[in-house]
């Protein structure tokens, strides 16, 4: 059962989701903003997920001086030490992604895993991610999706936010634009991935089209002794796609 | 009330099947395109149009700034204005306006812009603004630091043309060691300052502080929406305690005048379908980019866009009933434009003639007639006393 709070991270009113027990899993979302999914909900089923808004992306009035990925770094820091989390596994999906790896190559002693599922954050020659502030809805679901008019997609991702949506998804859209505008990478990162000296599993898509598997690659590459795991038939979103597949991968990865 | 031609150096040879094959003129609209040959006597053309408003006795040209598209050939206004210092020696030079937010230099703007001023002899109207979404796109700045970055390079460049230099400027956006702009501005303090908006209630709060000139410029709106900006700009004004000149009520407006109306509406109407359909045409990611404007002013336009906005309209009736442009003989363009004036205070009005692909000749005849038929009769309307010149406001 996922319960929801608010909880005051870096002078930041946070929104923390949590469900399960056992082994910390620390969730960064992507740039859509933190929804509660059927991956969470599989995942929860094997670990202790927290699923925490990361900053602005609920109210983007609060941003401040977020002005890059080492900002929410700090903020992660704070993070951990408020909520107390002694080394929790670290999973980033797309634009979470980025943050976590950001994290995890300068603070990998804060960390036991570290799991990626396709992630933003390095520059790969010819697989420059399409520009997701760009493309309409119609024109970003076949990128996102394996079936672009499956419910799933037309839910997730609909032509118009409905009513009750509209206003977080607004937030969310200028938070992740704060981070991830036209060039969602650090040109360095890919250098610094030899210091996340933590296990670490790459996860993707390989039908992804915004964050191609080209990614994947080189976050394998980059990274010591990662796992890498390639979802057939599935795209931006394996945890939307194939939450259980999702679920046991990783929960298999961190027993 | 006073008179300046607003131009936007369209591109007019798109090609017919334009709007079944593009869904933007703007950002990512191949500039294959673009016929640097047809192009040359294109900008020489326009500069033509410029020249003959001098000529036809209105008060001032405007240029103004996009990248990237078809809708307007002025990556750089003051490149334009740079040439009207050479063609016109009487009318002010309105750049409306440079984007302050796309460069990280803003010293560069406060340095060509008194350029202009000192060698036009004190003709020049600094216009400034955040930009379009679109252009955020073009030059890869973040959008999300739209207004902050308008408001820092805004209070950097005033500063740079009345605080003797060198000082130092540390923001958060810019910083310079050493601010001292050569050339300093020839009018004292600085050239008046006018703002453009589409009606976002902070824009205007901000213009009727500084006691700026308001532009309501969104070229293309039905008369309900600009009338209803203007009224708030009064107001706020009157809540920044003081009432607003006539002259700081601007309005920019397609406007078409030809012997009668049933011959305006025939020469107008398929060329400002041209501009409507074709270069107005842009995908709503591109017009409205994360932060660029507030969470809260974008669920406004969203609840507001219920009502028809470019590219839903599709009648001409629907145009011209909804006052989307002023087309007709000299006598109708004349009483709307009172009716309108009447109404809004507005005495500052920006006509722009020259729509999509309307033909040289025709763009000629239509100044010309406003410039004979409907100025004179309009130049006691909205005139403020003579000791209320336009000022030009201190830095905040």
């Amino acid at each position: 059962m996922m319960v929801q709070r608010t909880q005051t991270i870096g002078g930041r009113v946070t929104r923390i989701m949590e469900a399960g027990a056992g082994r910390a899993v620390l969730w960064l979302h992507d740039s859509p903003g933190n929804r509660w999914t059927l991956g969470h909900d599989a995942l929860a089923r094997h670990c202790r997920v927290i699923a925490p808004s990361l900053p602005g992306f609920d109210d983007s009035t609060a941003l401040g001086r977020i002005d890059g990925p080492e900002d929410v770094v700090f903020w992660l820091l704070d993070l951990l030490d408020v909520l107390g989390l002694e080394r929790p596994a670290m999973l980033g999906c797309g634009l979470g992604g980025w943050m976590a790896a950001e994290f995890a190559v300068r603070y990998p002693e804060r960390l036991s895993a570290l799991v990626l599922a396709d992630a933003y954050g390095l520059q790969v020659e010819g697989a420059l991610p399409e520009d997701e502030f760009a493309l309409m809805p119609p024109m970003l679901r076949p990128l996102l999706f394996t079936d672009p008019d499956s419910p799933l997609a037309l839910d997730w991702l609909p032509d118009t936010e409905p009513p009750d949506r509209v206003e977080a998804a607004l937030h969310a859209r200028v938070a992740a634009a704060r981070l991830a505008w036209q060039f969602p990478y650090s040109p360095k990162l890919r250098d610094r991935l030899h210091r996340a000296k933590v296990p670490a599993m790459v996860l993707w898509g390989d039908r992804d089209r915004l964050v191609p598997p080209a990614h994947a690659r080189a976050y394998a590459a980059g990274l010591a002794n990662a796992r890498v795991v390639l979802f057939p038939d599935t795209a931006h979103y394996p945890y939307l796609e194939q939450p259980e597949r999702f679920a046991q991968e990783i929960a298999r990865f961190l027993n | 009330m006073r008179f300046f031609v607003f131009h936007l150096m369209p591109w007019p040879y798109l090609p017919n099947d334009f709007a079944q094959t593009h869904d933007t003129a703007w950002v990512v609209c191949e500039n294959s395109l673009f016929d640097p040959e047809r192009g040359h006597a294109l900008y020489n053309r326009y500069l033509d149009e410029l020249a003959l408003a001098e000529e036809l006795g209105f008060d001032g040209v405007c240029v103004n700034e996009h990248h990237q598209n078809a809708y307007g050939l002025m990556p750089s206004p003051n490149v334009i204005a740079a040439c009207l210092t050479q063609r016109t020696s009487r009318v002010k030079l309105v750049i409306l306006g440079n984007v302050l937010t796309l460069y990280d230099h803003p010293l560069r703007i406060a340095e060509e812009v008194a350029m202009l001023d000192v060698i036009s002899g004190g003709r020049v109207i600094s216009g400034q603004v955040v930009g379009t979404g679109n252009e955020f796109f073009s030059y890869n700045v973040n959008p999300t630091y739209a207004r902050e970055r308008f408001h820092e390079a805004h209070e950097l460049i005033l500063k740079a043309w009345t605080t003797p230099g060198p000082f130092a400027w540390e923001g958060t956006h810019f910083r310079f060691r050493y601010v001292n702009v050569w050339p300093r501005p020839l009018q004292q303090p600085h050239p008046p300052i006018w703002i453009p908006g589409s009606g976002s209630p902070e824009t205007i709060e901000w213009v009727a502080q500084q006691r700026y000139t308001y532009m309501v410029l969104p070229t293309l709106a039905p008369y309900e929406l600009r009338a209803r900006s203007a009224e708030a700009f009064r107001a706020a004004c009157e809540g920044a305690g003081y009432a607003p000149r006539h002259e700081q009520i601007g309005w920019g407006v397609g406007i078409h005048v030809a012997e009668s109306d049933a011959q305006a509406v025939a020469e107008y109407e398929p060329h400002f379908w041209y501009y409507a359909r074709n270069l107005l045409r842009n995908r709503q990611t591109f017009n409205n980019p994360p932060g660029h404007s507030s969470v809260q002013a974008v669920l406004g336009v969203l609840e507001a866009r219920r009502k028809g906005r470019p590219g839903a309209f599709s009648t001409w009736e629907e145009i011209q009933n909804e006052g989307f442009v002023i087309v007709g003989s000299p006598a109708t363009v004349r009483d709307r434009i009172k009716t309108i004036a009447e109404r809004t205070g507005l005495g500052t009005l920006l006509p722009n003639f020259s729509v999509g692909n309307l033909p040289h000749a025709v763009t000629r005849t239509s100044m010309e007639l406003f410039a004979r038929e409907v100025m004179p009769a309009l130049r006691d309307v909205n005139v403020d006393a003579a000791s209320q010149s336009e000022p030009a406001a201190t830095p905040a």
